[in-house]
């Protein structure tokens, strides 16, 4: 099939995904150009990872979530998703170059970043592994994006598929790593960290995957009505870990984990308890998967509890101040700066862009 | 090979903050961007209020989570000293290592200024660094985080490296009432009024750091994360006086 005569329901999308890409970007450059990072409201003072690493966070675990879910389809034969495993393959590639552009921004020196980590070999740090794995992840989806989704008769890419799932594993294990082993931060310090960031990226990956699909129509939606019965029980399971780590945070004395008042008392932790219930009950109950409409809600509202929650995560992990005196009284206090969030808008808007090109160029359903 | 260490007297510290403004003109900082600090810190309600204050220089660990944390080799140990130093010729300004740092020794360069106004912008920086103060100090070795940084990387004191790492070969102790060690001796431990600081090397066992640790039991700051720090307290045998930052339930 040429591309002449394939689906253009995207090129609105896409011409919506550029034209916010470029506005919100001119933005940002023009606040870096005059400002540097001092646009950013982070601070020496403590708060030094802020919405940038954020938004980057978030795209890349939800990334490589939604290549896990393709590879639930290609790798693991998951009928569900086998004909959902092109549109996640390719939701995966978007949301990876969403989110590396928003830690591109953040950096101080980016282009040094391209080739001093990969060729100094600091093989204590998790930072070097989740590069190399980013990189290994990166070369897959492409590999697949060119044999596989451009090419509407080839096979299925089995070992491709194989290795960037092994690689987006090691992607979130070990980014989990750098938040998890910081032994002077115990909202982080936790051996369950990584699989609660595991599942959220996997529930992540597949809410923007199903969502994708209910809004392209047709067997695409039945497509994903039949397998929101998998986000269930990640609902769930994300819903534990949040209760979990809020109870044993409130209840203890430990210095750092007083963070917890301040999360517990924010109207957003409850916004993003209450969005995962209400996810919950849509797809865990047979009517409500077979409505499109309520399906679509039900994505939505997965994607904004899990875009608070990783919020709350990176920011409140940073809150306790780490010998600052009297510089600072009490918790840090942060909110993004106006840069900050178009920053962004701009990443959503890139990663909406990619997303729309393929929906329009490729035939991403099953 | 020396492992420099410092050892800090807390019952003569009478925070006066020389030590601090001394590193702030030998390193060129930046207002706020305090290298060697006095932390203050209160406890209680007036009337009853407890006012403490401790000296926070960076602790050049042993096992430093900031050398763990950072992905290029940026922040790396120095085996001749001991020294923790960040090479800016690698630094990818990502902030891990602050992050990573249990005593909030490091500082970020591009942000907004801790302190106003902005001298950055007074004295704007030529020929890449950030800013030009109207005095600079001579030495500049950024391999080392010595001088005045560039755009976009990480800063935190060095021990004064590039006074200490030229001490003669086998000296015990850097000692400012010492003329053949006195000009290389940390500007922080040569101006202190009340000589609460001492610099030597803890792989000396003549070293006076060593005799002081060991008679008046110097004890290191958060041992449980690991770090284990080449900066000792000594505080009459307690630990060092820094009050949980939680608030105090009352019963």
């Amino acid at each position: 099939m040429s591309a002449a005569t394939l689906p253009r329901a995207g090129s609105a999308g896409f011409a919506i995904g550029v034209v916010g890409f470029l506005v919100t970007g001119a933005w940002v450059i023009w606040q870096l150009m005059t400002q540097g990072h001092a646009a950013y409201n982070t601070t020496s003072n403590g708060l030094m990872w802020g919405l940038p690493i954020v938004t980057y966070d978030f795209l890349l675990m939800s990334s490589c979530g939604a290549a896990l879910t393709a590879a639930l389809g290609i790798v693991f034969g998951v009928k569900d998703f086998e004909p959902l495993a092109r549109r996640a393959t390719w939701i995966a590639l978007a949301l990876l170059v969403g989110g590396v552009l928003a830690l591109f921004l953040e950096l101080g020196n980016p282009i040094r970043s391209l080739y001093a980590i990969p060729l100094n070999f600091q093989v204590k740090a998790p930072l070097f592994w989740k590069v190399l794995a980013v990189g290994v992840y990166a070369l897959c989806l492409l590999l697949m994006a060119a044999n596989w989704i451009a090419k509407r008769d080839a096979g299925k890419p089995g070992g491709v598929a194989t290795i960037g799932a092994i690689a987006a594993l090691a992607v979130v294990f070990t980014g989990a790593l750098m938040f998890a082993t910081l032994s002077m931060r115990p909202f982080w310090h936790s051996g369950e960290v990584p699989v609660m960031i595991l599942v959220e990226a996997l529930l992540g990956g597949m809410a923007f995957t199903l969502l994708a699909a209910q809004l392209a129509g047709g067997t695409d939606a039945q497509a994903a009505g039949h397998a929101a019965r998998w986000v269930a029980p990640l609902a769930f399971l994300t819903l534990l870990f949040v209760a979990g780590r809020a109870i044993v945070g409130l209840a203890s004395n430990l210095d750092g984990l007083q963070v917890w008042n301040k999360v517990v008392g924010s109207v957003w932790f409850w916004i993003e308890i209450a969005f995962l219930v209400v996810a919950l009950w849509l797809t865990a109950t047979a009517a409500n998967r077979a409505s499109g409409g309520m399906q679509t809600l039900a994505m939505i509202l997965v994607i904004v509890a899990l875009a608070i929650g990783k919020y709350e995560f990176v920011i409140a992990g940073q809150l306790v101040p780490l010998f600052k005196g009297s510089w600072v009284h009490g918790l840090i206090r942060y909110a993004p700066s106006a840069t900050e969030w178009v920053l962004a808008a701009m990443s959503a808007f890139l990663a909406y862009a990619v997303y729309a090109f393929g929906a329009s160029r490729f035939r991403l359903g099953g | 090979m020396a492992k420099w260490g410092m050892v800090i007297d807390l019952d003569k510290c009478t925070g006066c903050q020389a030590c601090t403004t001394a590193c702030a003109m030998e390193n060129n900082r930046l207002p706020g961007e305090n290298w060697q600090d006095v932390l203050f810190y209160h406890e209680g309600k007036y009337p009853n209020v407890n006012m403490k204050w401790f000296p926070r220089p960076c602790m050049h660990c042993e096992n430093p989570s900031c050398v763990s944390a950072c992905p290029t080799k940026a922040t790396y140990k120095d085996p001749d000293g001991g020294y923790v130093l960040i090479d800016w010729n690698k630094c990818i300004g990502c902030k891990a290592c602050m992050v990573a740092c249990p005593y909030g020794v490091r500082f970020y360069t591009d942000e907004k200024p801790l302190v106003q106004p902005d001298v950055r912008s007074v004295f704007p920086g030529k020929g890449g660094r950030t800013w030009d103060p109207p005095y600079r100090a001579p030495q500049d070795d950024p391999t080392r985080g010595v001088g005045i940084q560039p755009h976009g990387v990480v800063s935190k004191c060095t021990f004064c490296y590039h006074k200490t790492s030229t001490a003669p070969k086998g000296v015990a102790d850097l000692d400012e009432d010492d003329p053949k060690t006195k000009e290389h001796t940390p500007a922080c431990v040569r101006v202190c009024p009340p000589k609460a600081r001492y610099f030597g090397d803890l792989d000396n066992p003549a070293s006076k750091v060593n005799k002081l640790i060991a008679d008046k039991r110097g004890v290191r700051l958060l041992d449980h994360t690991g770090n284990k720090p080449q900066v000792y307290y000594l505080s009459g045998g307690a630990g060092p006086a820094v009050p949980s930052s939680r608030e105090t339930n009352k019963a």
